[in-house]
C-alpha cells in the first residue's frame, strides 16, 4: 500500500486524479477501523493531515461560515459552539475525547455513514459542501444531495472534501441521539432541529434511521405552517405530536443490531417532540427579552 | 498483633501496572521469536476440501504454513473441559463454527504473518449449519460429556410435577439469556520454546498448573518438562481458564520451526476462540401456597452448544440448593449449534440461572401480593436442601435486611407502575443469589528473611482481582509483618501449586495456602526462639510466643521480645521456610458451602424512550471473611457492572443462516462504559468462617455476578409494569 503525503491542497487535488483510487485519510477513526477489519485494502493511502487549510475555519464575506474538512470535533466543540450550537452538540456525542481529537466532519462526510452524528445538524442548518478536483475545480453541493446511499455520497473519484459552509446559527439548534449505552456509541437514531426565525422556518435532520441521513420535509412545512413566531406562548401539545409523527414517518429505518425498525421510528418521534421543544422554549425566552 | 487481614491495602502491583513495568504475557520476549497468525474458516459447517498455501508460503518473510494436512501429530486428546474444545487443533477437515482455525502462517514478525494469513485460500465444501439455539432445540438433549461435572444435568427430589399439580398458586414461564462473551482486554497470547524435549511456555494463562498438565499430554511429556509461566493477566472473567486452541498451536508450531513461536489472538478471536457465556433458554414451574411458601419448584434449562463438545452451562445447577422446598426437579440440555464450544464466564450456570429463577419469584410474589423480599425469606433454606447438613456461616438474611435498609426499600410502593418522577418510571427490584463454594487442593511456601522481610511462592495466578496483594496481607498477619514486607513469587510452575484462579479459589483456597505456610514458617521461628539461649524467648512454652512487629514476643510479657532480623543473623539462618498445603475436606466436612448475596437495583426509565437507567444498585454477600475492604468491594463493583451489561446491552447474535457471530469485535458488542454506569454501593456482612477453611474466607469474584440481571428486570417490571424475560433489556421491548 502506497502512502501520499501532500503538502499542499493543489498536491493533493493532483495526487487524488493521478490515483483515483487512493483512499483520503484525515483523522483516520473510520479509515483505520475498515483496514483493521480487512473492509477494503487500497493500492494508496492520501494522508491529508499535512494541507494546512483543510485544518482552518472562517467567516465568509456573506456570513456564512467555512468550516474546512480536517478540522477535528475537538474544535468544531471548544471554537464554534456558539455559532455552530447544533454541530457542537453532535460533536460531544462522538466516540470519545481522543476520536473526537482526531475525527472531523469532512472524515464524517467521506464516509457518509447514515448514522454519522455531523449529518442530521448539517442538514438543519442548510450547509452545502464543497468539493474539488483538480479537472473541474470546485462543487457546491448542498447536503441534503451529497448523501447518496449508504456509506455512498457524491463526490466523483477525482474529488476531495474541502470545507462544508453553513449559516450561522440565527435561531436555537437542538440536537439529540439515542445509543445502546451512553458514549462511544453509534447511534441507534438521532434528529437536529434548527430555528431560522428570521426566514420564520425550521431546518430538521434525521441520522440513522434510512439509508441516507435525510431531512423530515413534510414535518419542515408542518412547521413552517403553523409556528407562531412572534407568539410567546409554549407549542400546543397536538403540535407537537404531529411534528413528531411527521418526523418518524419521514424515516426508513430497519432492523439491525443496534435497534429495531419500530423502536427506532417511535425514538425519533420522542427526540423530534423533545428538541423542538427546547429549541421552541429558547426561542420564547429570546423573543421576551426582546419585547 | 499487626493487623493486615481486611485493611483496604493498595494493590501491591499498582505501580508497576500504571508505570508499564508490569510484565504480562505479550511483552515477554525471547530471542529469535516467529510470530504466528491463526487463519479462521469462513463458513461455519462443512469441510475443508483444500487449502491453497502456495502465496502465503511465498509472503515475504513466511517460514511456514501448517494445516491439518501437513501438521505434527499431538501425542493425545487432553482431557476436557480444561482443555476447552474435544478437539485438538488442525485435528482433521471438518469445521464446526466460524472462525475455527484452518491454518497457522509462521513468519518473522506478527505484521509478516497477519499478511500471509490473508493468502492462505481455503476452498470448502459446506453442509448446512444449525445457527440458532431455537433452531436446534428440538434435538435438545441430556449432555453426555457433563461441562464441569459440579452438577448432575439432573437433579430430583421429591415428586415435583406432583406437588406442582396440587399447589394453590402456579407459575410457568420462559426465560432467556444471550449469547455473552467475556471481552478482556488483553487478547490471549501465548509464547513458546524448546530446548530439547523441554518446553517453556509463556500464558496467559487463569491456571498455569492445570493447564501444563494438559499441554504435557497433548505433547506426550512428563509434566515436569513442561514449564508454564503466567506473570500477569489483562483481565480473564473466565476466557482464560481452559486451555484454548492457540495454546497448543504455539508449541506446535515452535516445533515445526525450531525457534521460539509467539501466537498473539486477534481482538476478534477473542470472541470467537476462547469461548463464551453460551445462550439458554430455561423453563421454570413453580408451585407455593397463598401464604408463600414454595412447594414444587421445576428448573429445566437448555443451552447452546458447539458440534465438538456437550459443553452444558449449568443455569439450574444451584437451583436444588437454595430454597427450602420439598419437591424439585432440575435439568440441563444442550443443543448443538454450530458455533464455538462455551467457555466458563463469570458466573458459570449462576449468572444465567439466577435470571430465570429469581424473575420467576418475583412474578410469584406480584401474583400473591407478597413483599418479594418476605418471599424469600418465607423460604429460607436454614440447611441445605440438598444434603441436609447445616450451612457454614451462611448470612443470606442479613444481606437481605442489610442491603434492604441501606436501599431504602421501604420506600417501594407496591403497585407496579406507581413510582414516578416527572417523565421517569421509577422501579425498585431486587433479587437473591447463590454460588456454591468450591475449594482445590493449593499449595504455598513462605520465606521468611533475615532482613524481617518474607517471600511467597506459589504458582496462582494475578487476573487483576487483587490476589497477589490479599494473600501478601495474609502472610503479613500471620508473621506480624507490615504487607510492604511481602513479595510475591507467582505464576509459575516451578513454583508450589497454588489453586486455579478462577471458580472464586483464591480466597479460600490459595489464602488458606499462604495461611498455612505462613504459620508454619512462625513456628520455626518460634522453634529457633525458644531454643536460643541468646533470645529473650528462651524456654519459653511455644504456644504463648505469638508474631508481633516484625518480630516476635511473650503474649502476656511484651518485654521479652526480639526482631526476626535479631533471631535469624544471631543464629545465622538466611531464612526460615514454612510450607503450607491445604487440603480441602470435601463431602467430609461435614459442612455445606455456599456464598450467597441479595441485590436492590433502581431503575429509572423515561416513559417516552423507554431506556432503562441503574441510577442506584446495593448489594450485599455473605462470603465470610473479607481480606482487603478496598479491593473486595473493587471485585464486587465489577462483577454488579459487568453483569448490568447482559442485564441491559451484552448480547452476542448469531447471523441467522450461518450462525456465526454478527458483531465479533467491540464495535458492536458494547459492555458499560462509565456513563452507564449509576452508583453501585456494596455491603459484607460476613465474619470469619472457620468451617469452611482455616483463613476464613469464601470466595467472592463469582457471587459478586450472580442475581443483578433478575434484580433489573424485577425493577423494570415494577417501574412499567411490563416483564421482561428475555436478556438484555432494550428499549424496543419495552414500546
Ligand atoms: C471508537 C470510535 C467511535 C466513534 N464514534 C462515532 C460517533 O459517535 N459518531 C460518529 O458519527 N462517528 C463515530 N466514529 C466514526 C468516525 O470517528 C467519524 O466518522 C469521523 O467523523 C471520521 O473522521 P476522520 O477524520 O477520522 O475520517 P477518516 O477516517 O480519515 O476518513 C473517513 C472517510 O472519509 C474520507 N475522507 C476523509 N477526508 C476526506 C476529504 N477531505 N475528502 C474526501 N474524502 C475524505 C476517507 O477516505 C474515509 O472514507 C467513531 C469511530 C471510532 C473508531
Amino acid at each position: 500500500m502506497e502512502f501520499l503525503r501532500p503538502q499542499t491542497w493543489a498536491e493533493a487535488l493532483a495526487a487524488k486524479a493521478e490515483l483515483p483510487g487512493a483512499v483520503p485519510i484525515q483523522g483516520g477513526t473510520d479509515v483505520m477501523v475498515e483496514i483493521n477489519f480487512d473492509v477494503r485494502r487500497p493500492p494508496a493511502l492520501l494522508d491529508l493531515t499535512r494541507v494546512a487549510e483543510l485544518a482552518r475555519w472562517s467567516a465568509e464575506p456573506d456570513g456564512r461560515l467555512r468550516v474546512g474538512a480536517g478540522v477535528p470535533y475537538a474544535r468544531v466543540i471548544s471554537e464554534l459552539a456558539d455559532r455552530l450550537p447544533g454541530l457542537a452538540q453532535a460533536a460531544r456525542t462522538v466516540g470519545s475525547p481522543q476520536i473526537r481529537n482526531r475525527g472531523t466532519v469532512g472524515g464524517n462526510l467521506g464516509a457518509a455513514s447514515p448514522a454519522g452524528d455531523s449529518h442530521p445538524p448539517l442538514l438543519a442548518c442548510g450547509a452545502v459542501i464543497e468539493v474539488e478536483s483538480a479537472a473541474r475545480g470546485v462543487r457546491a453541493v448542498p447536503a441534503e444531495e451529497f448523501y447518496l446511499g449508504v456509506k455512498r455520497n457524491a463526490l466523483e473519484p477525482d474529488e476531495l472534501i474541502k470545507a462544508f459552509v453553513t449559516p450561522v446559527a440565527g435561531g436555537p439548534q437542538y440536537f439529540s441521539k439515542v445509543g445502546t449505552r451512553n458514549a462511544m456509541v453509534i447511534a441507534v437514531c438521532s434528529f437536529c432541529v434548527a430555528l431560522h426565525p428570521a426566514e420564520r422556518r425550521a431546518g430538521t435532520g434525521i441520522g440513522s434511521a434510512a439509508p441516507v441521513p435525510l431531512r423530515a420535509l413534510a414535518a419542515e412545512e408542518f412547521l413552517a405552517a403553523e409556528l407562531d413566531w412572534a407568539g410567546t406562548a409554549p407549542l400546543a401539545p397536538a403540535l407537537l405530536t404531529r411534528f413528531g409523527e411527521l418526523v418518524g414517518a419521514a424515516a426508513a429505518p430497519i432492523d439491525d443490531v443496534r435497534g429495531t425498525a419500530a423502536y427506532r421510528r417511535h425514538a425519533l418521534s420522542v427526540l423530534a417532540r423533545r428538541t423542538l421543544t427546547w429549541a421552541w422554549n429558547d426561542h420564547r425566552k429570546a423573543a421576551e427579552r426582546c419585547a | 498483633m499487626t493487623v493486615a487481614i481486611g485493611e483496604p491495602v493498595r494493590r501491591v502491583e499498582a505501580r508497576d501496572k500504571v508505570t508499564g513495568g508490569a510484565r504480562y504475557t505479550e511483552d515477554v520476549r525471547a530471542a529469535d521469536t516467529a510470530y504466528a497468525a491463526l487463519v479462521g474458516s469462513a463458513i461455519s459447517a462443512g469441510r475443508v476440501r483444500s487449502i491453497d498455501a502456495r502465496q502465503a508460503e511465498r509472503a515475504p518473510g513466511v517460514l511456514t504454513v501448517i494445516t491439518h494436512t501437513n501438521r505434527p501429530d499431538f501425542a493425545a486428546q487432553p482431557p476436557t473441559p480444561y482443555t476447552a474444545e474435544g478437539r485438538m487443533p488442525l485435528a482433521d477437515d471438518r469445521i464446526h463454527y466460524a472462525g475455527q482455525y484452518i491454518a497457522v502462517v509462521v513468519a518473522e514478525t506478527q505484521e509478516q504473518a497477519d499478511h500471509a494469513a490473508t493468502l492462505v485460500q481455503a476452498d470448502y465444501q459446506r453442509t448446512s449449519p444449525v445457527p440458532t439455539l431455537d433452531a436446534a432445540l428440538p434435538a435438545a438433549y441430556i449432555p453426555r460429556q457433563n461441562g464441569l461435572v459440579r452438577f448432575p444435568s439432573e437433579y430430583r427430589r421429591g415428586h415435583a410435577e406432583t406437588a406442582l399439580a396440587a399447589s394453590p398458586v402456579r407459575l410457568e414461564q420462559e426465560y432467556r439469556t444471550a449469547t455473552l462473551s467475556h471481552a478482556p482486554m488483553e487478547p490471549s497470547s501465548t509464547l513458546a520454546y524448546w530446548e530439547g524435549d523441554r518446553l517453556t511456555i509463556y500464558d496467559s494463562s487463569q491456571a498455569v498448573h492445570t493447564h501444563r498438565a494438559l499441554v504435557a499430554t497433548a505433547f506426550g511429556l512428563p509434566e515436569d518438562r513442561v514449564r508454564m509461566i503466567s506473570s500477569f493477566v489483562g483481565g480473564g472473567f473466565g476466557n482464560k481458564s481452559f486451555a484454548w486452541p492457540h495454546v497448543f498451536i504455539a508449541p506446535m508450531a515452535a516445533r515445526v520451526v525450531r525457534r521460539p513461536v509467539r501466537v498473539t489472538i486477534s481482538r476478534k478471536q477473542v470472541f470467537t476462540g476462547t469461548g463464551h457465556m453460551a445462550a439458554t433458554v430455561q423453563a421454570v414451574r413453580l408451585g407455593a401456597d397463598r401464604e408463600g411458601r414454595l412447594r414444587a419448584l421445576i428448573h429445566d434449562s437448555t443451552n447452546q452448544t458447539s458440534f465438538i463438545d456437550d459443553r452444558q452451562e449449568g443455569a439450574a445447577g444451584t437451583t436444588p440448593y437454595m430454597y427450602a422446598i420439598p419437591d424439585v426437579y432440575a435439568r440441563m440440555r444442550v443443543a448443538k449449534v454450530s458455533t464455538g464450544t462455551g467457555g466458563a464466564m463469570r458466573t458459570p450456570g449462576d449468572s444465567a440461572g439466577a435470571f430465570a429463577l429469581e424473575s420467576a419469584l418475583d412474578e410469584l410474589a406480584y401474583k400473591i401480593g407478597m413483599d418479594p423480599v418476605e418471599l424469600r425469606r418465607r423460604n429460607h433454606a436454614d440447611t441445605d436442601p440438598v444434603s441436609g447438613r447445616p450451612w457454614s456461616g451462611k448470612r443470606l438474611l442479613a444481606c437481605y435486611e442489610q442491603a434492604a435498609e441501606r436501599f431504602g426499600w421501604d420506600r417501594r410502593k407496591a403497585e407496579p407502575g406507581s413510582m414516578r418522577d416527572g417523565d421517569d418510571l421509577v422501579g425498585y427490584g431486587m433479587a437473591g443469589g447463590q454460588r456454591m463454594e468450591h475449594q482445590s487442593r493449593a499449595r504455598a511456601t513462605v520465606h521468611l528473611s533475615d532482613e524481617g522481610t518474607a517471600v511467597i511462592r506459589s504458582s496462582t495466578v494475578e487476573i487483576g482481582g487483587g490476589g497477589l496483594t490479599t494473600l501478601s496481607q495474609v502472610a503479613a498477619e500471620g508473621l506480624g509483618l507490615p504487607v510492604g514486607a511481602v513479595t510475591f513469587e507467582h505464576g509459575d510452575t516451578d513454583l508450589p501449586a497454588s489453586s486455579p484462579t478462577f471458580g472464586s479459589l483464591t480466597s479460600g483456597s490459595a489464602g488458606s495456602a499462604v495461611r498455612l505456610a505462613a504459620q508454619d514458617a512462625l513456628r520455626a521461628a518460634i522453634e529457633l526462639a525458644v531454643g536460643d539461649r541468646r533470645s529473650p524467648l528462651h524456654g519459653a512454652d511455644p504456644d504463648d510466643v505469638v508474631a508481633h512487629e516484625s518480630g516476635l514476643r511473650l503474649r502476656d510479657r511484651p518485654d521479652r521480645a526480639e526482631s526476626y532480623r535479631e533471631l535469624l543473623r544471631r543464629n545465622r539462618v538466611n531464612s526460615l521456610r514454612g510450607d503450607g498445603d491445604f487440603q480441602p475436606a470435601g463431602e467430609t466436612a461435614g459442612y455445606a458451602m455456599a456464598t450467597f448475596g441479595a441485590h436492590f437495583t433502581e431503575v429509572r426509565i423515561n416513559r417516552h424512550l423507554p431506556r432503562v437507567r441503574v441510577v442506584r444498585h446495593v448489594a450485599a454477600f455473605s462470603i465470610g471473611r473479607v481480606l482487603n475492604a478496598r479491593t473486595a468491594r473493587n471485585q464486587a463493583q465489577g462483577g454488579i457492572i459487568m453483569r448490568l451489561g447482559a442485564a441491559l446491552m451484552e448480547s452476542q447474535r448469531p447471523d441467522p443462516v450461518s450462525g456465526r457471530f454478527i458483531s465479533p469485535a467491540l464495535t458492536d458488542y458494547h459492555v458499560p462504559v462509565n456513563a452507564d454506569i449509576g452508583e453501585v454501593d456494596v455491603l459484607f456482612v460476613g465474619e470469619p468462617d472457620t468451617n469452611a477453611n482455616p483463613l476464613g474466607a469464601r470466595g467472592l469474584g463469582e457471587i459478586s455476578a450472580v442475581g443483578i440481571c433478575a434484580s433489573v428486570a424485577n425493577a423494570v417490571y415494577h417501574a412499567t409494569g411490563r416483564r421482561v424475560r428475555s436478556l438484555p433489556i432494550t428499549p424496543d421491548k419495552l414500546l
